[in-house]
């Protein structure tokens, strides 16, 4: 009983993240599902979607095709869009169904490859897993296929993680380069909103990269590994946490070194529910811009590991956020659809912070800017 | 064009492209709810799209995880999830859906492992599997007709049946006004619509009408099942703009009731009126129609080009039997009608821009950019003479309004 949802939707699936990811590049990017699925993202988790010409696609799935395991049928659809439609790249990613007769989507990817000589992707997604790591998974393939060393440019960064599903449309991610270009830097790509598929290509020149959201993580890690460019893990939200982060990124394009902003320090006074990265950058701007002894932020979407600090929460599924929502905070922040897993006696005041992943178009036309010193305007509700 | 083609390819959806879902459909049920289970992707536009309908506290969704299909240990993870929620429910439903999607096709799921006993522990509910499985699109049986048959299977048993009739395939009822209710009244027999009904018990009285009139294909299935299972009789008699189809289904329709054919010369005469000050006030402007306004876009476009309306694109996917010969009296004698399909994955960002445009349906309006909007889906309450009348006097009244067609498709609910 206590694994049924009663109160919230299904957050944004891992199909969504791959997608969103990819949306702006002019790639074809097809879901290989029977159309509920490609329903999901274009209907509730693409607010880029109305009046685009972007090519997202259903494969139109059927049973017969499962149980055959007729790729061919999928690979002719597909190269014969392909033809008339000439994308910079062709995405295929998975859905429930191809998990359970397990449809080989990078074997599928390397035949279109081979067969169209346009770049290909494959990504394996089940609609199990949810959408910041689908994401994750494009940003690191884009990064891995385009991402080369090159000669790097002084106080040239990358911005990793940007989707629509944690920053919305309203002007966040914009102000994220702003922040960075204000502070004399240059933006070398973002991946993925406001860039192009040639911009990312020149995502090795950068001195360091920014890790926005956990979704770029794992992209910054192989480019760490792989073309020595160091990350640092933070948003600029709130006056000294930017300057904090700004500091962060200097001594890291000096040494060399990843960094990762410090989370704020734990207590019952805030508790932030949302993606990591932005929770904490809230959680911090609270107390060091406003006066808070003390914030929790709560992740609730993928849990990763190395973003988790040793204090840190996370919480999967509703009865877990539920719990951890009525444990005594005094003020609670996170999407309007939370306010309602409040227990009848609890004296917490809540606030709305919509994240499009969560509530989709219920509540995206509501979404806060906060980056940078935007924040100001959430902070007079709280 | 002197040929048309329908083409499968790599699926579009715009924007604008949706319908009733299935739970939409399934609500109608009265005094019931629904649970989901499936991979937790499946569920997020139907709790979505229920939330912004508002009929939330309905529903509910139970994820399956990859062990639980490894493992398989679905089916008692259902029994157990399920048995709890019934147990705490007051009161209880009177029928509880268990909704599975397109993975239950694969995996062989022992549907009565946990039907059986639920429904012995828990008598005064119905509990019942159904599907939400799009991936049986193409087959006899695709999610839209098996909910009608689910639906209609928990009509009530009777073996003598009273002197009434079921409507079966339209989301809404016919319009009350609607010359062939009226005619079936003056007879002595009562229609029928599932929408009229509040509780379970009172739901129970269509499985007591003698004969279920068809409106949509989607519940031919679903009529079938109903004459071997309850010996209710049926017929197809689909909503239809042409005039002969119309007297002509009414007459057959009385002959299968044993009354007498109607006289409908003075609606007819009505219908002809409006549409004859339709196409004054349209005065030229051009007009397109999708198949989600309608089941029968090329019977519309072919009545409006009969009158002298300037049909400009019919937006299908397919054509129906039943529309069969109006598409190709159109590819005949109008070939400068586009017939445009808007899943074809050339139709990305294909908009037109025009504001001149009356649109009948969200996808035309969508791929022509007009504001102006007749906001219909699946016929709505359109029947007969009635429904011409009807569909005029909105055109009319359309062509003077402007929608937010962003806004719009979003308060409509419609879901892919």
């Amino acid at each position: 009983m206590e694994k049924i949802s009663l109160n919230l939707p299904p957050f944004a699936p891992d199909y969504s993240g791959v997608c969103s990811a990819l949306f702006e590049l002019g790639g074809m990017i097809v879901i290989h599902d029977a159309c509920g699925c490609t329903g999901n993202y274009t209907g509730f988790d693409e607010p880029r979607w109305y009046g685009s010409s972007s090519g997202v696609y259903c494969s139109v799935l059927r049973q017969i095709d499962a149980i055959l395991g007729d790729d061919e049928k999928l690979i002719g659809r597909i190269m014969e869009a392909a033809a008339e439609m000439l994308p910079k790249f062709i995405c295929v990613t998975g859905s429930p169904v191809p998990m359970v007769i397990g449809t080989d989507f990078q074997g599928i990817a390397d035949e279109l490859e081979q067969r169209t000589g346009l770049p290909a992707f494959g990504f394996s997604t089940t609609g199990l897993r949810l959408y910041d790591s689908g994401a994750s998974d494009a940003f690191l393939a884009l990064v891995r296929r385009f991402g080369k060393k090159e000669e790097t440019e002084e106080k040239r960064i990358n911005l990793l993680g940007l989707t629509p599903l944690d920053f919305y449309t309203n002007g966040n991610a914009e102000a994220v380069c702003s922040c960075f270009e204000q502070a004399g830097y240059t933006v070398g790509t973002s991946l993925a909103m406001g860039a192009s598929l040639e911009e990312i290509m020149t995502c090795g020149r950068a001195q360091a990269n920014i890790v926005v959201s956990q979704s770029g993580l794992a992209a910054a890690n192989d480019m760490y590994e792989r073309l020595g460019i160091p990350y640092v893990v933070g948003l600029p939200v709130g006056k000294k946490p930017t300057e904090e982060l700004l500091r962060l990124l200097e001594q890291t394009c000096r040494d060399g070194k990843n960094r990762m902003a410090a989370p704020p320090r734990p207590g019952k006074q805030a508790l932030i529910l949302g993606e990591r990265v932005i929770s904490e950058a809230i959680g911090r701007c609270l107390v060091q811009d406003h006066g808070l002894e003390n914030a929790a932020a709560v992740s609730i979407f993928t849990p990763n590991v190395e973003l988790m600090h040793p204090d840190g929460l996370h919480a999967s599924g509703e009865a877990e956020i539920a719990a951890v929502m009525n444990g005594g905070y005094e003020l609670v922040i996170g999407d309007p659809m939370f306010r309602r897993l409040l227990a009848p006696d609890s004296r917490a005041k809540f606030v709305d912070f919509p994240s499009p992943a969560v509530s989709s178009k219920l509540h995206w036309n509501e979404c806060i800017p906060f980056i940078g010193e935007h924040i100001e305007e959430f902070v007079k509700r709280i | 064009m002197s040929e048309c083609s329908f083409v499968r390819t790599l699926q579009y959806s715009s924007p604008a492209r949706g319908g009733w879902s299935i739970v939409r459909m399934a609500m109608q049920v009265p005094e019931s709810y629904q649970l989901f289970v499936g991979p937790s992707a499946c569920m997020r536009h139907i709790m979505l799209s229920s939330m912004e309908l508002k009929i939330d506290d309905r529903i509910s969704w139970l994820p399956i995880r990859e062990a639980d299909i490894v493992s398989g240990s679905y089916e008692a993870l259902i029994l157990e999830s399920v048995d709890g929620l019934l147990g705490k429910m007051e009161p209880r439903p009177r029928v509880f859906m268990i909704f599975v999607t397109c993975i239950d096709n694969l995996l062989g799921t022992d549907h009565d492992a946990f039907l059986a006993p639920l429904n012995e522990k828990y008598p005064e509910t119905k509990t019942i599997v159904c599907f939400m499985n799009p991936i049986t699109g193409d087959g006899p049986a695709p999610p839209a007709v098996t909910i009608q048959d689910t639906i209609y299977s928990l009509t009530g048993e009777a073996e003598k049946k009273d002197d009434a009739v079921n409507f079966i395939g339209s989301n809404l009822a016919i319009e009350p006004d609607n010359e062939l209710i009226g005619w079936l009244k003056q007879n002595g027999i009562e229609t029928r619509h599932i929408s009229q009904y509040q509780t379970f018990d009172a739901f129970q009285e269509m499985g007591k009408s003698r004969f279920n009139i068809i409106t949509s294909p989607l519940a031919l299935y679903a009529a079938k099942q109903m004459k071997l299972r309850k010996g209710i009789g049926y017929g197809y008699f689909p909503v239809s703009y042409s005039f002969d189809e119309i007297e002509r289904g009414a007459a057959e329709l009385c002959g299968s009731l044993g009354i007498p054919a109607p006289d409908f010369s003075r609606e007819r005469q009505r219908a002809e009126e409006k549409i004859f000050e339709t196409l004054k006030a349209l005065a030229g402007r051009p007009v397109s129609i999708d198949y989600a306004a309608t089941y029968r876009p090329f019977g519309l476009a072919r009545l409006l080009l009969e009158y002298g309306f300037r049909v400009d694109t019919v937006y299908t996917s397919e054509c129906l039997p039943v529309e069969r010969g109006d598409m190709e009296w159109i590819l005949k004698n109008h070939r400068e009608v586009k017939i445009v399909q808007p899943e074809h994955f050339s139709m990305p960002g294909q908009i037109a821009g025009s504001r001149e445009h009356l649109c009948i349906g969200f996808e035309a309006a969508y791929f022509t950019g007009s504001p102006h909007v007749v906001p219909i889906a699946a016929d709505g309450e359109h029947y007969g003479y009635a429904g011409v009348v009807s569909m005029m006097e909105k055109m009319r009244a359309e062509c003077g309004h402007e929608y937010d067609l962003e806004q719009l498709v979003k308060d409509s609910g419609l879901v892919v």
